[in-house]
């Protein structure tokens, strides 16, 4: 039978390459000693140190460039600011992007973001500003010396030279020094910064004077006489010359519809002092007897 | 790794291509492969992986090339002929061996000569090629009938000079 034929065949095929094929030898004409020293050889010929070879598709290509986009996009809006100043003599309200108002005295300057307002509501301060902030998120004001937290309330803050004055008029406010103090603030006291990063804070003051500025209403209480002249200065955006240096205190008021002389006519006499117009817009203040 | 795999490799592609300048070179491409990506390998799959690579190799840069298939000058069969006579079957076995193995599918080819001339049993083989026991079980069947039809001429005499070699061998195995 035909199918048994084939099974014995199977089976003597299956037993004889069994034999055929054991004990067999390989020659090989390369031995794996050559092909070893073949492949060290190749590996020295390559440059040493791994080579990182990125092998870019165009979607790569597109993902890495839109990645970048982004980024140049994110990083414009985070860092592009906007700068407001005021010279001399000049006063100025400034509209922030959530319709926050910031009066700028004479002489200051507020920076601020406003492309990432929506993200953090942040403005850095030099000189002094009365801001009226709308309810939202938190709103910080940086100055040198501290900086003010708020989360929606008016207040004024007085950021120049060494002084850091925070009056609080309505809401409550934090204020921080930048050596690590911070309080709370109420309404109707003041923070003032100060040397010692301490933060000395007077509650239930009339807090008119601190910005009666906004109505061009200077007041001075017991103020010494050198930081009366350099107000003067700064509101009419004047130059006084003096050569006094004691320190006496000067307590009155003057506002801002009266002219440079009339101001001076009024001041220097209370304090014994005498006043003389050098050029335009330059004064020499000695005192009476000189 | 090269110690331990190098000539496993090289044989298998051998048994595919039948071939041995394309399989020293495709053995040695596939260690400079490793090499230059540092491909970080699990030892339990290195095998596995070194045989692909290799295959992969093989495919793409001989699969269009009429390759000369010449197993037997590298693979010497055990030669016990003692007469004229058996030399001259041994000669002529080997011969219709050549031209069988030659027409047989790659397939078949690389499981027949991993199970005959290294022995290895269906599941070393599998593990080496990633494919089931069953398959290459199956793979062997088809081979030894692939050889069944064209050793057909040879078959009578195969059995003869089977049994006579077969005779041979135990004496010579008797004799030491």
């Amino acid at each position: 039978m035909k199918p048994d034929k084939e099974h014995i065949d199977l089976i003597a095929v299956d037993n004889q390459s069994k034999t055929f094929f054991k004990g067999g030898e390989f020659h090989w004409k390369k031995s794996e000693v050559d092909v070893w020293a073949n492949i060290e050889a190749r590996i020295d010929a390559q440059p040493k140190g791994r080579i990182l070879l990125f092998h870019f598709t165009q979607t790569k290509w597109a993902v890495a460039a839109s990645i970048i986009a982004i980024l140049t996009l994110v990083s414009f809006l985070r860092f592009y600011s906007v700068n407001i100043e005021t010279i001399a003599g000049q006063h100025l309200v400034a509209e922030l992007p959530d319709h926050s108002k910031v009066n700028l005295n004479a002489q200051s300057s507020l920076t601020y973001h406003p492309y990432w307002w929506k993200i953090s509501r942040m403005v850095k301060l030099q000189g002094e500003g009365y801001f009226e902030v709308e309810k939202g998120r938190k709103f910080t004001v940086f100055s040198t010396k501290g900086s003010t937290q708020v989360l929606g309330t008016t207040f004024n803050i007085l950021a120049r030279n060494e002084i850091y004055n925070v009056t609080c008029i309505t809401g409550s406010v934090k204020v921080k020094s930048s050596l690590g103090f911070e309080t709370i603030l109420k309404p109707n006291s003041k923070a003032e910064i100060q040397d010692n990063g301490e933060i000395k804070v007077e509650t239930d003051i009339e807090t008119f004077p601190e910005i009666s500025w906004k109505k061009n209403i200077f007041l001075f209480t017991a103020a010494p006489v050198l930081q009366v002249f350099s107000e003067i200065e700064r509101q009419y955006g004047v130059t006084i010359k003096t050569n006094i240096t004691h320190s006496a205190l000067y307590t009155g008021n003057f506002t801002k519809d009266q002219n440079i002389e009339e101001i001076l006519e009024y001041v220097c006499p209370a304090l014994g002092l005498k006043y003389s117009r050098l050029s335009v817009g330059e004064y020499l203040i000695t005192k009476e007897n000189e | 790794m090269f110690n331990s795999h190098f000539e496993d490799l090289r044989r298998y592609v051998l048994y595919r291509s039948g071939n041995e300048e394309v399989a020293t070179d495709i053995a040695q491409e596939t260690f400079m492969v490793i090499w230059e990506k540092q491909i970080t390998i699990d030892p339990k799959k290195v095998k596995g992986l070194l045989f692909k690579i290799a295959g992969d190799l093989f495919i793409t840069q001989y699969r269009k090339q009429q390759l000369a298939f010449n197993f037997f000058q590298t693979f010497q069969p055990n030669n016990n002929s003692s007469t004229p006579e058996d030399e001259i079957n041994f000669e002529e076995l080997k011969k219709a061996y050549d031209t069988a193995l030659q027409s047989m599918p790659d397939k078949q080819r690389i499981v027949f000569l991993m199970s005959r001339v290294d022995e290895m049993k269906y599941k070393e083989i599998a593990d080496h090629l990633g494919l089931s026991a069953k398959a290459i079980e199956k793979r062997m069947t088809q081979a030894l009938d692939h050889l069944r039809i064209h050793l057909k001429d040879k078959i009578s005499g195969l059995i003869l000079f089977f049994i006579g070699w077969s005779l041979n061998r135990t004496n010579i195995i008797n004799n030491k």
